[in-house]
């Protein structure tokens, strides 16, 4: 873990970059430093590898007041990606990618090995690639190259300066995938400084808003869309993600539940729900008990199958239940996968109506392609 | 030294087309003539010498092209038209210009023949001597030719062995009058022999990185420096007598400038010619007015 | 055909000290050279990380002045110093050399991407292991160039040894000027460039060996 206290940084100049930063940056999550220009994100992560040195407060890395740790191993401790890639455009892509492992003396099979694992992770053929110097690579490609250098070492913490801020949108794209994808694998503690709002929402955890050398906020994503902590938060953030994160949240799920249903009692026989099913021309329907809470759900097709005079004999679970008064938001991270009906229940367990799928997903589209358009 | 030739060229190729822009007249109505002279100070002196009579006595007017390297360069000058008058000495004639030419120590023998062939080859009137010889000679600290009593290049050899000789760059390739030739005619040679800038060589022996050089028997230094020139009594250098030349067709075409250069056979002797030196060289003073004051006291300029 | 035959003559009478020439002018130079790279480099490279400008600038100055004092004054300033001969020879053509080689390699140094020396700094290169393996590769390409430019200079500066003392083919030149030998002074002149042509392919095949390494 690493952690900021009460940090300030005055240039010789005289000029304050920083003024009392505490931060907390969580272990294997992405925290992505942000901010306007000036504002002291890049001085922040420099701190973390002593690239700058602070003035006064403490840093601690794992634990350990930094200003006490050599300069030199504790970079090697960590990897360190910075935005125009700063490839050594004399080595090869394998010398580049070992570099640090050369610098801790790792034998050479070891080395070797460690390489082609990291160009395979992000999918660069080891053969094609190895002994290629950085100017026959595409931005995108070099980039990947910067950020397996460095993973190479296995350092437990990753800083990344604007690591995408030069490649085109594609590419910028691509990488934020893989990191994400890489990070599944990998669980490293990553800083990450950007200025893309929309890059820092994509792939932390973790955002620390910074303005004038202070932090103005620190948080979740949601946690900062939901409750931006003053003007230039939201200023920051920009109106249009506010609303569509807002009009997402807003989304009442009432609208989307769906009451003209049919509800059969648990005690009924098979063939009365048959023909209930037949007539009102749906496939499915609820199975309620005397008290009208949910017992479970039927299909016309088990009923049609099975001739037996109990209804008890076909019920089944629904995959999905849900409440009422969800979230909209956390519907949607649950309806994944789903393809049966979806109950919707009261608190006290009485079914309210059926998930209206189809028209949550249209609004839902709706509200992205607006999204989208605006950007 | 290369920086400084280029420039010499540069200034020399500057005034050949100055002086090529046309055949002006002078500010009496007379001829504008070219005298040229190589970089050492009594070749310079000779010439201004010549000016100051010519402009005296008559209407004509002398312009001096200076500092040029060597002799080969004033025979092309003259050769091109570019010179009607130069210094040059008589010892130039076994300079590896003719195969013909018979070598000789003897300074009679060797003006005949520079007389003969450079005027033959060049169309020019080469006039007897000024007077003053700028020999090749070898000279050695005083104070060690008194300590020792070295009078005589013959003195010398038995302290050869432990001496090395400072020399300009081309006495060491000459053949007969150069480093190979002393060393059939006295049978010694030294410990080591450098070629060298001639004002840097005289630098070295005051310094005491050398002990014997090849001076010039008219150079100042000898006397800034203390140097005691030894006697050649093998005869081996040949003679350096300063002459003036000048085109054949400008003498017959303006007969009172030959009288003026005839008039000046013999009027200067080496020592004095080293005085002159002394002043322009050590004390700093122009050519033109040490020359000046020299024909005043001659009685020979008002 | 006559005058290849003289010169063919003159080659055969004089191979030997022409041959000595030759030697002395190769061995200054070579000395030269080495020397000046051996202690421009490093001090160039220690200029580019030097935080006073005013004693960079005070160094440049120093080199640059070193190049517009004529030859024949420098050449007497060392005498008293250095006396005459090899020694004085090698130290003023130094002085001549420090200027060109400081300025390509100085420059090669700060033409080096700032991005690069940072990732190196942060990916925990010491000081020395960044500029031995990642700064001075980077900048090999000017530093090359300005050893294969300043070595033909030399070379050609050389011939101003035989002013004082110290011999090479600039004996030959200007004897020849003063002895009236066409000769002389194109052997001369003609083995400089042929040396100086020789130096700077055999540079330029260690620029391209050592740029593949």
């Amino acid at each position: 873990m690493i952690e900021l206290k009460n940090v300030n940084k005055i240039y010789n100049d005289g000029f304050q970059a920083l003024t009392k930063v505490n931060v907390e940056f969580q272990e294997g999550k992405i925290n992505v430093l942000i901010g306007p220009s000036g504002c002291g994100k890049t001085t922040t992560m420099k701190l973390l590898n002593r690239l700058v040195d602070y003035t006064d407060g403490e840093v601690y890395f794992n634990g350990k007041k930094i200003k006490e740790m050599n300069p030199i191993e504790l970079r090697r401790q960590m990897g360190f990606v910075i935005q125009n890639i700063g490839l050594f455009p004399h080595m090869t892509i394998f010398n580049n990618v070992a570099t640090v492992p050369k610098l801790l003396k790792w034998d050479k099979d070891r080395i070797k090995k460690r390489v082609i694992e990291l160009l395979e992770m992000v999918n660069l053929d080891p053969n094609t690639y190895m002994n290629r110097y950085p100017s026959e690579l595409s931005g995108g490609q070099q980039q990947r190259i910067g950020v397996i250098r460095a993973l190479a070492a296995e350092p437990s913490t990753i800083l990344m300066d604007e690591p995408f801020s030069a490649l085109d949108p594609i590419s910028r794209e691509q990488l934020q995938d893989e990191l994400l994808r890489l990070q599944t694998e990998i669980n490293k503690t990553i800083i990450f400084v950007t200025h893309d709002m929309d890059e820092a929402l994509k792939i932390a955890d973790n955002i620390v808003l910074m303005k004038d050398g202070k932090v103005v906020q620190q948080g979740s994503p949601d946690s900062l869309l939901s409750n931006p902590a003053n003007d230039f938060v939201k200023e920051f953030i920009g109106e249009k993600r506010l609303n569509s994160n807002n009009q997402l949240n807003d989304l009442s799920l009432a609208n989307y539940i769906n009451k003209d249903i049919l509800l059969v009692q648990s005690d009924i026989r098979i063939e009365k729900a048959t023909s209930s099913l037949i007539e009102r021309k749906v496939s499915s329907a609820v199975v309620i008990n005397e008290d009208e809470t949910y017992n479970g759900i039927v299909s016309l097709y088990d009923a049609i199958e099975n001739n037996s005079s109990e209804i008890n004999s076909i019920i089944k679970k629904a995959s999905l239940i849900i409440y009422e008064n969800d979230k909209v938001s956390t519907v949607l991270e649950k309806i994944e996968g789903i393809h049966d009906i979806v109950p919707v229940l009261s608190k006290e367990d009485i079914v309210v109506g059926l998930l209206s799928v189809d028209k949550l997903f249209a609004t839902l589209h709706h509200l992205t392609e607006y999204k989208r358009g605006e950007i | 030294m290369k920086f400084k030739n280029i420039i010499l060229i540069g200034l020399v190729a500057v005034m050949l087309f100055v002086a090529g822009c046309g055949d002006k007249a002078s500010k009496d109505g007379g001829e504008i003539f070219t005298a040229a002279s190589a970089k050492n100070t009594d070749s310079k002196i000779d010439v201004q010498i010549l000016k100051l009579l010519v402009e005296d006595q008559t209407d004509h007017e002398v312009e001096i092209v200076e500092d040029l390297p060597a002799s080969a360069q004033i025979f092309a000058g003259i050769d091109r038209d570019e010179f009607d008058f130069a210094n040059l000495f008589s010892g130039e004639i076994y300079n590896n210009y003719f195969d013909e030419v018979e070598y000789s120590t003897d300074p009679e023998k060797t003006l005949e023949q520079a007389q003969q062939y450079f005027g033959e080859e060049h169309n020019i009137k080469w006039y007897d001597a000024m007077g003053f010889i700028n020999n090749y000679s070898i000279a050695i600290k005083s104070d060690f030719a008194e300590e020792n009593n070295i009078e005589t290049l013959v003195d010398l050899e038995e302290y050869a062995d432990d001496l090395v000789l400072g020399t300009d760059n081309a006495w060491i390739e000459r053949d007969n009058d150069g480093y190979k030739g002393f060393k059939e005619a006295y049978g010694y040679e030294f410990k080591d022999a450098k070629g060298m800038d001639v004002a840097l060589m005289y630098k070295g022996i005051a310094n005491g990185d050398l002990d014997v050089v090849t001076a010039y028997t008219v150079d100042p230094q000898l006397i800034e420096y203390d140097l005691t020139v030894l006697e050649d009594t093998e005869h081996f250098f040949p003679p350096y007598e300063a002459s003036l030349v000048a085109k054949n067709e400008v003498i017959e075409e303006y007969p009172e400038v030959d009288d003026i250069i005839e008039s000046l056979v013999g009027t200067i002797s080496t020592e004095e010619m080293t005085d002159l030196i002394y002043e322009v060289d050590i004390e700093q003073r122009s050519v033109k007015e040490v020359s000046e004051e020299f024909l005043k006291e001659k009685g020979m300029l008002n | 055909m006559e005058l290849l035959q003289d010169y063919i003559a003159f080659w055969a009478d004089k191979y030997a000290s022409i041959f000595d020439y030759m030697l002395e002018h190769v061995l200054i130079s070579l000395t030269v050279a080495i020397i000046s790279i051996v202690f421009t480099i490093p001090l160039a490279v220690w200029m580019t990380k030097m935080k006073s400008t005013k004693l960079r600038s005070f160094i440049f100055n120093i080199a640059n002045i070193f190049q517009t004092i004529p030859t024949i004054a420098l050449l007497a300033i060392m005498i008293p110093i250095f006396g005459i001969g090899f020694t004085p020879a090698i130290v003023a053509l130094f002085l001549y050399a420090l200027l060109p080689l400081l300025r390509n390699t100085y420059s090669g140094m700060e033409s080096i991407d700032q991005e690069v020396v940072e990732a190196a700094k942060g990916m925990g290169f010491t000081s020395f292991q960044r500029i031995v393996k990642i700064e001075l590769p980077i900048a090999l390409p000017y530093i090359m160039s300005g050893i294969r430019v300043t070595s033909v200079y030399i070379i050609s500066w050389t011939t101003l040894a035989a002013l004082i003392g110290a011999g090479g083919l600039g004996d030959l030149v200007l004897a020849g000027i003063g002895y009236n030998d066409t000769f002389m002074i194109f052997t001369g002149a003609f083995l400089a460039i042929i040396i100086a042509l020789i130096l700077d392919f055999v540079l330029a095949t260690v620029e391209n060996k050592l740029i593949k390494l």
